[in-house]
């Protein structure tokens, strides 16, 4: 429980966005009183130990062209493993889930698609599709986007 | 649209793959693509402003953390829309939130503590708003990675 509330600790005071500087990890540092290479430690540990999956960069996707989301909802009934498997291996498919199907109707696993267009992620589902060997699925593109930030850790 | 050149998309290729934890680690993104470190910071400077980059950071491990979430689908009307995302949005643990077409049209994603502490947040709102916000709590996660190909 303590190792769980030091790493919290850091994680609150960690920023989600990077300065972009030459020494970005030691002005970080500075800021929450530590030294940069205890700041560097710490997050590859934290990297290691799989709480931080990775330090990356995230694009605005509209900007990089993939103007289009859809959300893809399919109906596995069996080999639940094998076609999650199987979709998540598609780079455009950028999450993939089994959920509950929430007693509102059969669909139980769940993808995002990206695209540059419409047509693009029609395409991507169809291939989708004929892989897994699905056919009852439905597609829901976005419209709007309200909101889309970065899990943090919260002030409790 | 800003044009960016095949340096640029280089460079936001690697950095959507891995930014380097090390003391210069625009240099290291230099070494790796044999460019001046000077000239990666004001590139990435600029895909920065020009809008290219949300942001370069941590991506944490949600379960790691001891957080659960829920993915929820609701009806809204257009009436309504705006003030019942407002309200969704305030909360930390609201990551993701979409209108999307489609019956049930507000998809969003909501992380905290404990499955108590979202049902009890969703109740409220499903009280206040007169709504029924369908839940979809995952199982098994298949693959996050948001990674666009330049």
């Amino acid at each position: 429980m303590c190792k769980i509330n030091a790493v919290e600790q850091i994680l609150k005071k960690l920023p989600s966005d990077f300065p972009i500087t030459e020494n970005p990890y030691k002005e970080i540092a500075l800021g929450i009183s530590i030294s940069e290479d205890e700041l560097i430690d710490k997050l590859t540990r934290l990297k290691n130990e799989g709480v931080i999956r990775r330090v990356a960069a995230i694009l605005y996707h509209r900007k990089a062209s993939y103007t289009h989301n859809a959300m893809v909802v399919w109906n596995a009934e069996k080999d639940i493993q094998k076609t999650g498997e199987i979709m998540a291996s598609f780079p455009e498919v950028s999450h993939c889930y089994e959920r509950d199907r929430g007693g509102y109707w059969d669909y139980n696993i769940y993808t995002m698609i990206h695209g540059k267009s419409m047509k693009e992620c029609n395409d991507i589902t169809q291939h989708i599709s004929e892989k897994v060997g699905i056919k009852d699925y439905r597609m829901f593109f976005s419209k709007r986007e309200f909101k889309k930030i970065a899990l943090t850790v919260s002030h409790e | 649209m800003v044009v960016v050149d095949e340096i640029d998309k280089k460079i936001l290729n690697t950095i959507q793959e891995e930014f380097p934890l090390a003391g210069r680690p625009f240099a290291e993104i230099g070494k790796a693509l044999q460019l001046e470190e000077k000239e990666v910071l004001e590139r990435v400077r600029r895909l920065k402003n020009d809008g290219y980059i949300r942001r370069i950071g941590p991506i944490l491990e949600r379960k790691k953390l001891r957080y659960v979430s829920t993915l929820c689908g609701v009806k809204v009307d257009e009436d309504i829309m705006l003030t019942f995302v407002n309200e969704l949005n305030r909360h930390n643990g609201v990551t993701h939130n979409y209108e999307r077409d489609g019956e049930l049209n507000l998809w969003f994603t909501i992380a905290a503590r404990s499955m108590e502490d979202i049902q009890g947040y969703l109740a409220g709102l499903e009280e206040k708003y007169s709504l029924k916000i369908y839940r979809f709590p995952e199982k098994k996660v298949f693959k996050i990675k948001t990674y666009f190909p330049l």
